[in-house]
Formats: C-alpha cells, structure tokens, sequence
C-alpha cells in the first residue's frame, strides 16, 4: 500500500460518505412525499397499491388480511414445495456430476 | 468418501430441510397476500449472494491489478458470472413477487430499475472481455472497468432506490435498523441465506477450478 | 503541481489543434445533437406536453439529447490516438496522469461547447422555462464535468478494445445511467424552482462524479501502459 493508493480510498470513502447522508435524508422524507402522486414511479396504481402493500408491519398487525386470502391450503403448498425438492435435487446432481468430472479432469 | 462429499451431502439436506420449512414450517408473514411472502426465503437470499458475488469481483479486481497473477483475474471472471446468475435469478423471484402483489411482472419500481442497472453493469464486463484478444490486456481491462463499475454499485443499490418512493418492502437492513420478521420466519431466513452462501461457494470453487482448466487446455494446445 | 497543470495544458493543446484540423468529434456532436434536437423538436414542439409534466419530461429529453450525442463523439479523444498509432509516442513524452489530465479537459470543453449551443436552441425550440436559471445552469455543469469523466476513462479503455465505436456506448451507458438518474431529477426541480431538491440531487452528482474522478485518475496508468 503506497500512500497514494491510501489516499485515494480516503478520497473515495469521502466522496461515497458525501453521497450517502443525502440518501438517507431523502428517504426519510419519502414517506411523507409518497402522498404527492406525481412524485410516485407509478401514477394510476400508486394510490391504490398503497393500501394493500405496506412495508411488513410488526407480525400480528394485519394477521386478518392473510388469513383471509390464506385459501390456497397445504395442499397447494405441498405441490410447491414438491416441485422446489424435485428441482433442487436436479440442480444438485448436475453440479455434483461437474465437481465429479472436474476432479477426474484435475488428477491426482 | 471425501471430507468435500460429505460437506456437499451435508449442504443438499440443509437446502432440503430448508425448501421444507420455507413452505411448511413458517407462518405465511403478515400484511402479503396469501402464501406470497414465502418467496423471500429465496428471493433475498439470491439478492445477498449476487451482492456478495459482485464485491468479491471487485476484490478480485484489485488483487489482480496489484499482483497480476492470473488467478486472480480467474477468480473476478468467475465470480461476476456466478454474479450475473443470481442477479437474474433475484430479478425473476422478485418479477413473480411483483406480479402476485403489485399486479404486473414489470413496472419499474425503483428496485426493479436498479437491479436493470445492475445487469447491464455486468453484462457490459462480458461484453468487455469478449472484444479483448489479449489474455494479459483483458485482464486489466476487464479489474479496471469492474472496479468503476462497483463504486456505482451503492448508488443503485442504496441511493436511486430511495430517491424514489418504492412499493417495494423494506430491506432487512431499512432505514429504522431494526428486523421486522416473525421468528421462525426470521430462522428460516438466515438458515436459507447460510444455504445459499454455502451454494454459492461451491459454485465458485467449482467455476474457478474449470476456468483454469480451460486455460491450461488453452495453453496445451498453443 | 505547476508543471502537472502546465504538461496537461499541452496535452490538450495539442488535442485541440489536431481536433481542429479535422473537427471530427465536434462535428460528429453537434450534428448529433443538432438532429436529435431538431427530431424532439418537431415531433413534440413547445405544446406536445402537458402542463405538468413539463418539468420532469423536458429535463429527461434535455439530458438524452446530451447523452446521445456524447456517445456519438467523446470516444474519439483516445480512439483517434489507437487509430493513428500516435499513442505510442504519446505515451513516451507524457506521464500517464497528465494524458488524462489533457484528454479529460479536452473532453470537458468539448462537451461544455456543445451545451451552451444546445441549451439555448433547446430553451428557445421547447418553450422551456425555468424558475432559478442559476441553479439550472449549476446542474448542467455539474452534469457536464461528471460525464466527461465518466466517458474519459470509458474512451481509454475502449481504445485498446476491438470494436471502439458499439463498445463505447455499451460500457458508458452502465456507468452514467445512475447519474442521468439524478441530473433528470436536479434538472426538474431547478426547472420548478425546488431549491432543496436540486441540492439534493447536486450532492449525489458530486459524488458520483467524485468517486469516478477519483477512481479514474487511480486507475488510468493501468489502462494506459497495458
């Protein structure tokens, strides 16, 4: 490490650290500027959205929204999980097939 | 029988046990519809391992412009591909998310439009060393452009996000610091982000140790 | 520190000179911008946006134009050297900081020339007016000094690349998206006259355009010398 190279991080954590508060700042202030729709990605859908999307709430705050929708049952999620094991299994004997090869390849 | 197989048989039934618990062990988190926060049991941790990929691309970057020794530069190609797999991996998880949830596969959502960013950033390093001939050159080339490449890295991950107001969730590190998760959801969590770094390195290994096969056969044949 | 300033003079001197002989890069700029501008121009005029979205979308379209004739011609700074084989003569009369010192002063002016010839036709063409012309013109410069080094350091590795020209573009447009970003946004709010807003967007162009300088300076001899 030259002292240049040291200065030059410095200079880089200076200019990132200069950048960052601003950030935070900005988001701080993004909950009250949400309520201007113009300054929301979305125009139409924003509004609507806000509603049924807030950021997870401590658990328990809204419970009665999901079980409401929770319908699907543990069948459907059993399915889903079948077919993410079945997957994974896949994916796992492909790469272990390739580790096999590449230590064949490498020799002893 | 090697210490390595056992690790592997090791990381295929954590990653099992994990799938599980994601699906029927945890609670469905509050606030999301229906089943849909299960996703983030992947979906994050593919966001961490891309991010992590990224830096030690970086890393790697400026090892191999201090050292020029060719396996560092192995190791930064490696590791921005595995990279590039898990950013588009994350992309789709959380495009599924977003369509469940906000009604639409794609909307440009702040997080949406960084992790655009993101991929092009990447995809632009290939582009890099495929127009380079020269091993040598191509390597510094490439270190030099992902190096700026990644101080770009915390403006689209930590600034243009929060510039603009997101329907996205919070982070798991949001701007109150602190963790909002049901605790066998949050165990589930770091269990599934241990697998997938678990994952990731083996990926690595791997992707390095056939790299530099490559390059040997490469030199054989010159 | 006096002789780095005055070796960088010469470099883009020198630059200035053998661009003016030719006029290559300020021509291939400002043609495309002037085409650009003149497509925007006719296709929207002064009436085509609504009131209110007039601010965002006239900053957005101001700030393509400049990209896209940046892309057209800031390459050629380096490019030119490869394609003249003058690099290597280059490299062995001046220190690799002072060629970046002179090719990104050169890159600079050229950029700042074209935008005060296209911000005025822009404001005159799209009826554009702004609430605090200071903080407008601040951005702009801003915005002009970050893309010039964003593109020097793009241009230097790109010359010892194959392909410059579609290359160019494909590794500037990762890099400056973040920063177009933020200049759209400062633009917007010194044309509604949001002075906290433009400040807010200002301090991340300065940083981003800080970070880059920095890095770019640290890392040029590297792509020089290779």
């Amino acid at each position: 490490m030259t002292k240049r190279t040291v200065l030059c991080w410095c200079l880089v954590a200076a200019f990132l650290l200069a950048g960052g508060p601003a950030a935070v700042v900005r988001a701080q202030g993004g909950a009250t500027r949400a309520a201007v729709p113009r300054d929301s990605g979305g125009p139409d859908l924003a509004p609507a959205i806000e509603v049924e999307a807030p950021a997870p709430d401590p658990a328990g705050n809204v419970a009665a929204s999901s079980a409401v929708s929770d319908g699907g049952g543990s069948s459907g999620l059993m399915a889903v999980m079948g077919v993410t094991l079945i997957i994974w299994l896949g994916l796992f004997l492909y790469v272990f097939g390739l580790d096999r090869k590449v230590r064949r390849l490498e020799g002893p | 029988m090697t210490r390595r197989d056992i690790l592997l048989g090791a990381l295929f039934l954590w990653m099992a046990a994990v799938i599980w618990a994601a699906f029927l062990w945890a609670p469905a988190a509050a606030g999301f519809l229906g089943q849909s926060s299960r996703i983030v049991f992947f979906h994050v941790p593919t966001a961490w391992v891309a991010t992590l990929s990224f830096l030690v691309s970086f890393i790697a970057s400026v090892q191999y412009l201090r050292t020029r020794d060719p396996r560092w530069d192995v190791r930064a190609h490696a590791s921005a591909s595995l990279g590039i797999v898990f950013t588009i991996l994350a992309t789709v998880t959380g495009s599924i998310f977003a369509r469940i949830m906000w009604g639409s596969y794609w909307n440009w959502d702040p997080r949406e439009t960084s992790i655009t960013f993101l991929l092009l950033i990447y995809a632009a390093y290939f582009a890099l060393r495929g127009a380079v001939p020269d091993p040598e050159r191509k390597a510094a080339l490439a270190a030099v452009y992902a190096i700026l490449a990644f101080v770009t890295v915390p403006f689209l991950v930590f600034v243009v996000p929060r510039i603009y107001w997101s329907l996205h969730p919070d982070t798991i590190i949001n701007t109150k610091g602190r963790i909002t998760m049901d605790s066998r959801m949050f165990r589930v969590f770091m269990a599934s982000l241990a697998g997938f770094t678990g994952l990731a390195a083996w990926l690595y290994d791997l992707e390095c140790r056939i790299e530099a096969l490559r390059r040997k056969a490469e030199e054989e044949i010159l | 520190m006096w002789r780095f300033l005055g070796e960088t003079m010469a470099v883009f001197a020198k630059d200035m000179r053998c661009e003016f002989r030719t006029r290559v890069a300020f021509n291939s700029l400002a043609l495309f911008a002037v085409t650009t501008l003149a497509a925007v121009s006719y296709t929207i005029g002064p009436y085509g946006i609504a009131e209110a979205d007039r601010p965002y979308l006239l900053g957005a379209l101001l700030w393509i134009v400049v990209f896209f004739a940046a892309m057209a011609g800031l390459d050629r700074s380096f490019v030119k050297e490869e394609e003249t084989h003058t690099a290597p003569l280059l490299r062995l009369a001046a220190r690799p900081l002072v060629v970046w010192g002179g090719k990104l002063l050169f890159n600079t002016v050229t950029l700042a020339l074209l935008m005060a010839i296209l911000v005025p036709l822009y404001v005159v063409l799209m009826g554009l007016s702004v609430r605090t012309p200071g903080w407008f013109i601040l951005v702009l410069a801003a915005g002009c000094l970050a893309l010039a080094v964003t593109t020097t350091i793009v241009a230097a590795i790109v010359a010892r690349a194959m392909s410059r020209g579609a290359l160019f573009a494909v590794l500037s447009v990762p890099l400056l998206l973040p920063l177009l970003v933020f200049l759209i946004q400062g633009t917007r709010a010194a044309i509604e006259g949001r002075v906290p807003d433009v400040l807010a967007a200002l301090r991340a162009v300065v940083s981003l355009g800080g970070v880059m300088t920095v890095a770019s300076a640290f890392l040029f001899p590297v792509v020089w010398h290779d």
